[in-house]
């Protein structure tokens, strides 16, 4: 009996000191990984705005000042809590807004880029996602997220779509978009989210833009 | 195996060529497919899983006489588990770009059978200078294998070498190579080769 006691004692007093280091870390440690994951929102939407490219490579440390001279933060209606961004002094109307919904496993979480006057999509980046490596996790190879560039959204198909994920290889119109072979449930969920994201900012923007 | 007590710099020595925890007990192998594509990955887990490995094996060593018999796996996993999410809390706010390539694999130096092998089956008996040397050797044996799999991995796949373009962009890319696949071959080939090496040795 009291060897139990003591194993049990031993037990809750190992794991109390081991929890308490590793909690104690993680705060000392924790404003800088929440500023580490704001910069990584920030450099995907200023890649998102053509800010960023392959050639045009800026330090992590630069990220937020550019981030906050080069865009500003748009409010669609009156009272949506849609994260959406312009570019600051510009006329061009690109929007860049955020998206989520639920993926084949794990939510997915990304931003959208959007020409309003071409009614065409710009860009995807996807920020967090928990599909399959290899087969659905293939949403954030470029390939991929190239499949959407150009593509309109200003009308609905007949199934009611404004974009279609089609078998790979197989799209022809230009309101379909390649899917992703052997990940079928990604591409459906994907379909299923972009086209939400899309209607979502449009029956925002057509209440107007407030700043 | 067994020997008797091996102590010291034979205790790490063993651990890079005869009992190498992955050619010799293959250990280790899910990470040793997963990371290998590129060299900065495998170098990154191999130091993680370095520390991890003396780190944890100071700690058992240490604690190994009042460790209760009964639960001295729990403990083990217990201590691996912290010193891990150390190195990934570590690794998010310093090295965050890598530790988002890593993904899952950081917090998979846990399940790595290496670390646990150590622990149990050497850390729990021996004293933490041995320890600690014992987990070091088995943390370099592992980065011995882990390395060159990847140094031939990252060239004929993505033709790259730590990121630097190496190889002519006119080089047709071995796809085969960057996906989880060719790390069995590569593997598979590399323990084939030690171990005939290993054996004409022992035939003299």
């Amino acid at each position: 009996m009291n060897e139990k006691i003591k194993t049990l004692l031993f037990t809750i007093v190992v794991t109390a000191f081991f929890t308490f280091m590793v909690s104690g870390i993680n705060s000392v440690l924790k404003e800088r990984i929440d500023l580490n994951s704001k910069v990584a929102r920030q450099k995907v939407i200023l890649r998102l705005f053509g800010l960023i490219t392959a050639d045009k490579v800026i330090s992590e440390s630069d990220i937020p000042a550019l981030f906050a001279a080069e865009t500003e933060t748009v409010k669609l209606g009156a009272d949506s809590a849609l994260e959406c961004y312009q570019r600051k002094n510009s006329a061009d109307q690109l929007f860049v807004f955020a998206f989520s919904g639920q993926g084949f496993w794990d939510n997915i979480f990304g931003f959208l880029a959007v020409d309003a006057q071409n009614q065409q999509i710009k860009g995807i980046e996807f920020t967090k996602h928990g599909e399959t490596p290899g087969l659905g996790g293939r949403i954030s190879e470029p390939d991929f997220k190239a499949r959407f560039k150009d593509k309109p959204y200003a009308n609905i198909r007949s199934d009611g779509l404004r974009l279609r994920l089609v078998a790979e290889g197989s799209a022809t119109r230009s309101d379909e978009v390649d899917g992703i072979t052997g990940a079928t449930g990604t591409s459906s969920a994907i379909e299923k989210i972009v086209n939400s994201a899309l209607a979502q900012f449009i029956s925002l923007k057509q209440g107007g833009v407030s700043n | 195996m067994n020997k008797g007590p091996v102590k010291g710099l034979d205790a790490l020595k063993r651990m890079l060529w005869e009992e190498n925890p992955v050619i010799g007990q293959i250990l280790g192998i899910c990470s040793a497919l997963a990371v290998t594509n590129l060299v900065k990955n495998t170098l990154v887990m191999c130091l993680g899983l370095i520390f991890t490995l003396i780190m944890s094996c100071l700690t058992v060593s240490l604690m190994r006489n009042v460790i209760p018999r009964r639960v001295r796996m729990i403990i083990q996993v217990l201590i691996i588990a912290a010193y891990v999410i150390f190195i990934k809390i570590v690794l998010d706010a310093f090295l965050p770009e890598i530790s988002n390539e890593l993904g899952p694999y950081v917090g998979l130096i846990i399940t790595n059978c290496i670390v646990m092998g150590r622990t149990e089956g050497y850390a729990m008996a021996n004293k933490p200078y041995d320890a600690v040397l014992d987990g070091l050797g088995a943390g370099i044996g592992y980065s011995l294998v882990l390395l060159p799999i990847a140094m031939i991995r990252e060239p004929l796949g993505l033709g790259t070498f730590f990121g630097m373009q190496v190889i002519p962009t006119d080089w047709t890319k071995w796809n085969m190579m960057v996906i989880a696949p060719s790390g069995f071959f590569c593997l598979a080939t590399y323990i084939w080769i030690v171990r005939a090496f290993k054996s004409s040795g022992e035939k003299r």
